[in-house]
């Protein structure tokens, strides 16, 4: 029994969350009117879609204990690495402009997969900068800085 | 002769230098990232959604189209020369196409799928041209009802006829409705799901959600994986393409077959290319004197399944140009494009806007013999692209990603929003939920509200109004066959009648 739910606690953990969100859904639509049947509100149709959503992702935790648990390689230096690329290109790209703000996120990136190797990666970044330079500021006159203002 | 000159007009607006222009770009582009496994269609077609926003909706059409049949002819040249599928639907090919390449024989195999996606793709636009115009003006009489009977089959059928639970995929269209309707709603003006945030008081960014599941959590994905086979470029010389005679012979029936299919199962709401090209090989398989020779090199199992996939990509275009409902989750994508854009794709479009319809489909034909050269003289090339490292590409696709969701609102916020849709996105793909059935709600979420509540007013909160009328009965009956058919118990009942016949077959 014990086994039976710890060989799937990651897959029992998801259909958690997907039953958490869908809650959640349900809880801050009842604040908005539900109308009704002819003269529906705006609560209606997220909260019946909601109810949808909990009860399959209790479905879908009743199908996962009845199947084989399933392992699939992991690695948490991807998920990392790309993460804070995107987001501190994210931080950067309004205040210190596009240069900076890509060469970060591709060298930070680049860190996700073994072997980094720097000098491929730089040249690559220089490159981008320059066709984010000519498709999104000189052609299509997106408001960004080369360097910040 | 209305059509004729409906064509003409098309033509005149396609065979224009921009549009020229942007035809040939959206194929390449499409082709270019075809052939690379690891990235789709749909990540390609929303990191170019924005650029469309500065370009006039025909160009920006052309090209986006051109990004979907374009994907379609690449992705057989990983499947063959690699047995890794450049996208899903090519994955199929796989099965005889490698063989075919471990027999010396790979450049056969790409000459023939290419030939093979140009003979598809040609036979589902002279459908379109013939039957989108009828399907337009039968469409016209349609009510809300119908509508929300049609997207209801649409969502189901997306979710149930893919791989994996259907369980989950339904959990998905449902979770994709909710987010959906974030934002103002349209008939109350009430916020919904806002959390007071400016960023998504007109709805989560389409863009965003899309490169988040379809762009960072592949990209995730794939950095799990281990490195992939290399490729021998040199190998692929002008002369090593040439078929034989006995090859040809095999070849236009199969294509021929995998085109009907491949239109039939394109243009029903929810079904997209996967579907067409399993469908067409089993086909194949079942149709074949000798069906040992599958898996093992067959020419029917490449060419019928490539002509399939191209025709249900152009014909997918059909109920999304005249009925507004995609059928699957890269034609969500175009849908909402063409939305922010202006144009609300239905019965009236062909009749209001017939410059952008007949446009978009002359450049459909100009797209495949683009193809068709891109692909053939110059295959070379995009072979020589499988040699690429992974860790020089995606690095490069995260950057387009970003700044491609910034340049939509100029929002950092949006950047953010794509980098926790890719981690959940990646949660999904890890625990087997699937996301286009997702994207799929996500678009239809506010269409199918819309539908739903004005069906109602109009009946006065009357619900038999969606089985009164014919076509919503109809398209709510399918569902519900559809439902039914994805039951485990209910399709090994299927199965077991299927094994009786075959049995009885044998016997005989």
């Amino acid at each position: 029994m014990t086994d039976l739910i710890k060989s799937r606690i990651p897959d029992l953990a998801a259909c958690g969350a997907l039953a958490a969100f869908g809650l959640a859904a349900i809880w801050i639509g009842s604040g908005y009117p539900i109308g009704s049947i002819n003269r529906m509100g705006a609560g209606f149709f997220p909260i019946a879609a909601s109810i949808i959503v909990v009860v399959l992702a209790v479905a879908a935790a009743v199908e996962t204990l009845l199947s084989e648990p399933v392992s699939q390689p992991f690695k948490l230096r991807p998920v990392i690495f790309i993460s804070v690329g995107i987001f501190v290109w994210a931080r950067l790209i309004d205040s210190v402009g596009l240069i900076p703000a890509t060469f970060a996120l591709i060298l930070l990136s680049g860190l996700a997969k073994p072997p980094f190797r720097p000098v491929s990666l730089i040249i690559s970044a220089a490159v981008l900068c320059a066709a984010g330079y000519l498709v999104f500021m000189w052609g299509l006159q997106m408001p960004l800085t080369l360097l910040g203002r | 002769m209305e059509t004729i000159h409906n064509l003409g007009l098309g033509f005149e607006a396609a065979l224009s230098a921009e549009n020229l222009l942007f035809c040939l770009l959206g194929v390449s582009l499409g082709t270019f990232v075809g052939v690379l496994p690891g990235i789709g269609a749909l990540a390609t077609i929303s990191m170019c959604l924005p650029l469309t926003f500065y370009l006039d909706p025909v160009p920006g059409m052309i090209m986006l189209a051109g990004i979907f049949y374009g994907a379609q002819y690449g992705s057989s040249t990983a499947s063959i020369l690699l047995n890794l599928p450049g996208s899903a639907p090519a994955a199929i090919t796989c099965l005889d196409g490698y063989p075919m390449a471990q027999q010396g024989r790979a450049g056969v195999a790409l000459f023939l799928t290419t030939i093979a996606s140009f003979v598809g793709g040609s036979f589902s636009i002279m459908l379109m041209i013939g039957f989108a115009p009828v399907l337009a003006d039968f469409a016209i009489s349609f009510s809300s009802a119908d509508y929300f009977s049609i997207m209801v089959l649409a969502l189901v059928a997306a979710s149930t006829l893919s791989n994996g639970s259907f369980i989950k995929g339904i959990a998905m269209v449902a979770a994709g409705l909710v987010l959906g309707l974030v934002g103002t709603d349209i008939s109350s003006g009430v916020p919904r799901y806002t959390f007071g945030i400016i960023d998504i008081s007109d709805g989560i960014s389409l863009v965003a959600v899309a490169m988040g599941l379809f762009g960072v959590a592949e990209i995730l994905n794939n950095l799990m994986q281990d490195e992939h086979a290399v490729v021998d470029a040199r190998s692929i010389t002008f002369k090593s393409l040439v078929p034989t005679r006995q090859d040809m012979r095999e070849f236009w029936p199969a294509a021929g077959r995998g085109s009907v299919i491949g239109a039939i199962v394109g243009m029903l709401p929810g079904t997209g290319p996967t579907i067409a090209t399993f469908m067409s090989y089993s086909a194949e398989k079942r149709l074949s004197r000798n069906p040992g020779k599958f898996g093992k090199g067959a020419i029917e199992g490449i060419s019928s399944p490539e002509a399939a996939n191209n025709s249900s990509v152009q014909a997918a275009f059909i109920p999304t140009l005249t009925l507004g409902i995609p059928g699957d989750a890269i034609m969500a994508v175009i849908l909402g494009g063409m939305l922010i854009h202006g144009i609300a794709p239905g019965p009236q479009l062909i009749a209001n806007d017939p410059v952008l319809f007949w446009g978009v489909i002359a450049s459909f034909w100009i797209g495949n013999v683009f193809l068709l050269i891109l692909n053939i003289p110059l295959i070379g090339i995009w072979v020589r692209l499988l040699t690429v490292p992974y860790h020089l590409l995606y690095p490069g696709m995260l950057f387009f990603i970003c700044i491609g969701v910034y340049s939509v609102n100029n929002s950092t916020f949006d950047v953010m929003l794509t980098l926790i849709f890719g981690l959940i996105g990646f949660g999904m793909m890890r625990f087997g939920f699937p996301a286009a059935p997702l994207l799929l709600g996500f678009v239809l979420g506010p269409l199918i509200e819309e539908n739903f509540r004005r069906a109602l007013v109009l009946s006065r909160g009357n619900l038999d109004v969606f089985v009164s009328r014919p076509v919503s009965a109809t398209f709510l009956g399918l569902t519900l066959l559809v439902l039914l058919a994805s039951i485990p118990q209910v399709r090994g009942l299927f199965g077991l009648i299927a094994k009786g016949r075959k049995g009885q077959a044998v016997n005989e």
